[in-house]
């Protein structure tokens, strides 16, 4: 199974162990046998349900634990960190910690069926009053402040789904620093300092690059300079051609797995 | 119960995906680096080596490549890959390269082709140029040539290869004038010689019996104009390199000199001097008329035109020391475009249009620098004792100065644009007052 799967599953599993709970269905639960084929069967992998006392802790700590601006507006207009390029792994494996932990969790995991048991006499519901709103243990079927519940859900998925400012500024880094490095821009050309050039790519989860990279954009062409303009565009296609493969944080796939690169040589000259 | 919990999985399922609204990630490349790109040049193959008045065919594909490779390294903006890099192609690899060794020897491009005989005594040079890394073929052209002119078709393969990569015209299948002087300082003699740009086919084309200055090509033919004292009266004359024949410029009972092409060839810029000062005049190649620009009581002199003919760059003392001024073709609007210490002088106009190269002179050190037409963005490219009398390369990029050493030697030498390749270039004798040609045909 993939990270990007197992973490997915896992947050649902996260997920509707705390509706079960709060809805007051755990109390239906004891009497009832948690047979595998209640498991949705995208979930059967993880099939020993994660030790339920822990749940709670390990989801609260993945959350992005600096807020931040709104995690969802934005992203890429999130501001720089004025600090140079921290090395690529050791933010990211700071950040992976929880999920790790998860993992161990899993793998430490005992037998389903002691489950649902220990996972109700662990469960606090004083903490999830302050995430749920307390109408809806009345209300069985649906839940009605839905934003609120939607974002408690947000901060309770794992890593690696969602991405911090911070995240992202390393992400950034360890793309720029990768790829800064195979691009011979054309310098000294009379047009240089107004071209610039965005390409998308198209990464496999391996850093290899899945497709041609792809020419979204350009400034600074004109009639006058086309030989000069596809010679630049060319430049930076083979600089990702040549850097290929990336190393970039396997966890953060979901977002180097297609992105732009704008390249821009006006500090070149 | 199962239903119900169902519901509340199905109910769940759109939180799940609540990843942050997919802005796509956009990064900024705002440097690359500054090396020069590896490109692999290896020993264009033949199909059977014949012997021509050249040498072999196997043996011109091994210079045809050196020259390539020359050319390109010269140019400072590639690496050439030497042939021990990768294993030397075969005539089916010439369309049929493999890659995957040249990717190995980290090479971005790869410059192939071929040297064949044909039976009418002429060589035929193909030239192919490949992107390593996405295995595209980005040109490819053929040359037929005598065997003597096999040099020109490796110049010429250069030039396809560095506009096709760098999108700027080329330069190397150009040619160089200047004044080669030899003998004691007290008897210096000076003679008019040319070379290709990369100081090969040298000879001279006067004797030396009079002193030359300061020639100048044009950009159009096959004619040079240079300043001689022939007859004890410095004057301009014309020269044709084809026929030898040579001509005065004009009917002027005083000193004329500084000559210099329009883009068109058809006018010539000079200076006049009459009663101690002298002005800059215009001289119409073909009706043999003049017409004069400037009437200031001062200096004016080293007169070059812009690419478009529009305006006219030169240097005149008319502020109190020697400074740049630009002026319409017709003699008005002058502007001063050159401030701050010391003086500048010998301006000559970009054929890119975009700089003016001159020498700046402070404290008793010349230096080249360009300027901006509007006087802006002044910047020093060389810094040595005395480097003087710029000449641009065909395409702009490149500028041949002459360099003056404390021991008197002096050599001709040229810079980039970006101030870092500094490159000497190879003169039997002493040499000054190099001017570059432009693009052969």
């Amino acid at each position: 199974m993939t990270e990007r799967g197992a973490l997915l599953a896992a947050g649902g599993l996260h997920l509707a162990l705390l509706l079960a709970l709060s809805l007051g269905i755990s109390r239906a639960l004891p009497n009832r046998d948690m047979s595998p084929d209640v498991t949705p069967i995208e979930y059967l992998e993880i099939g020993p349900v994660p030790t339920a006392t822990k749940l709670p802790q390990p989801s609260m700590e993945a959350a992005p634990r600096d807020p931040g601006p709104p995690p969802s507006s934005d992203l890429p207009d999130v501001p720089m960190p004025q600090a140079p390029a921290p090395p690529v792994v050791a933010p990211l494996a700071d950040d992976k910690a929880p999920q790790d932990a998860i993992a161990e969790d899993v793998r430490k995991a005992p037998p389903p069926r002691s489950a649902p048991s220990q996972a109700r006499n662990s469960f606090d519901p004083g903490a999830m009053a302050a995430l749920i709103d307390k109408a809806i243990p009345d209300a069985p079927v649906r839940p009605r402040d839905t934003s609120a519940f939607a974002k408690s859900i947000e901060q309770a998925i794992p890593k690696g789904a969602r991405i911090s400012p911070r995240q992202v500024a390393t992400l950034e880094q360890a793309i720029r620093a990768q790829i800064a490095p195979c691009w011979n821009p054309p310098i000294g050309g009379a047009d240089v300092s107004e071209m610039t050039v965005v390409l998308k790519i198209r990464l496999n989860s391996d850093g290899t690059v899945a497709a041609p990279p792809e020419f979204v954009s350009q400034t600074g062409a004109s009639a006058g300079n086309q030989a000069y303009a596809r010679a630049f565009v060319e430049t930076a296609r083979r600089a990702v051609l040549r850097c290929a493969p990336l190393d970039l944080p396997a966890d953060l796939y979901t977002h180097w797995r297609e992105f732009e690169l704008n390249f821009d040589p006006r500090q070149m000259t | 119960m199962k239903p119900k919990l169902m519901a509340l999985l199905l109910l769940a399922a759109p939180f799940i995906g609540l990843q942050p609204a997919a802005a796509q990630l956009r990064v900024d490349i705002t440097r690359g680096t500054e090396a020069p790109m590896p490109i692999a040049v290896p020993s264009f193959p033949t199909g059977a080596s014949v012997a021509t008045p050249a040498g072999t065919t196997a043996d011109l594909g091994r210079q045809v490549a050196g020259i390539i490779s020359a050319n390109l390294q010269g140019s400072g903006l590639f690496r050439p890959l030497g042939a021990g890099a990768f294993p030397a192609p075969g005539m089916a690899d010439v369309q049929q390269p493999q890659f995957g060794a040249f990717r190995t020897a980290a090479a971005q491009a790869l410059v192939t082709g071929f040297v064949t005989a044909n039976p009418n005594g002429t060589l035929t040079i193909g030239c192919y140029l490949y992107d390593v890394f996405s295995e595209e073929e980005l040109m490819r052209q053929g040359f037929t040539v005598t065997p003597a002119g096999w040099r020109r078709a490796a110049h010429k393969c250069s030039d396809a290869v560095y506009s096709r990569l760098t999108g700027e015209s080329g330069y190397f299948d150009s040619r160089i004038v200047y004044v080669a002087e030899s003998g004691p300082r007290t008897q210096r003699v000076k003679r008019l010689a040319i070379m290709d740009q990369d100081g090969a086919n040298h000879r001279f084309l006067t004797s030396g019996q009079s002193l030359v200055l300061m020639p100048r090509f044009s950009p159009v033919s096959e004619t040079i104009s240079y300043m001689s004292f022939a007859n004890d009266r410095p004057r301009v004359w014309l020269y044709n390199i084809g026929t030898g024949q040579q001509e005065a410029v004009g009917t002027f009972d005083s000193m004329s000199f500084a000559g210099r092409f329009s883009s068109d060839g058809r006018t010539l810029l000079m200076s006049v001097t009459r009663s101690g000062n002298a002005d800059i005049y215009a001289y119409d190649v073909a009706s043999r008329r003049s017409t004069r620009l400037t009437s200031s009581n001062s200096i004016d002199t080293s007169p070059s035109f812009s690419p478009d003919g529009k305006r006219i760059v030169f240097e005149s003392d008319r502020g109190g020391a020697q400074q740049l001024y630009v002026m319409n073709a017709d003699g008005t609007g002058t502007q001063r475009i050159s401030f701050g210490e010391g003086r500048a002088g010998s301006p000559v106009w970009s054929p890119r249009g975009d700089l003016i190269a001159f020498t700046r002179i402070v404290g008793g050190k010349f230096r080249i620098a360009v300027i901006r037409p509007d006087g802006s963005g002044e910047r020093l490219l060389t810094d040595s004792w005395q480097d003087e009398g710029p000449s641009w390369s065909p395409n702009g990029r490149v500028i041949i100065f002459s360099r003056t050493e404390r021991n008197g030697r002096t050599t001709l030498r040229s810079i980039d644009l970006t101030g870092r390749n500094d490159r000497r270039i190879p003169t039997p004798l002493d040499a000054s007052d190099p001017a570059w040609g432009p693009l052969l045909r």
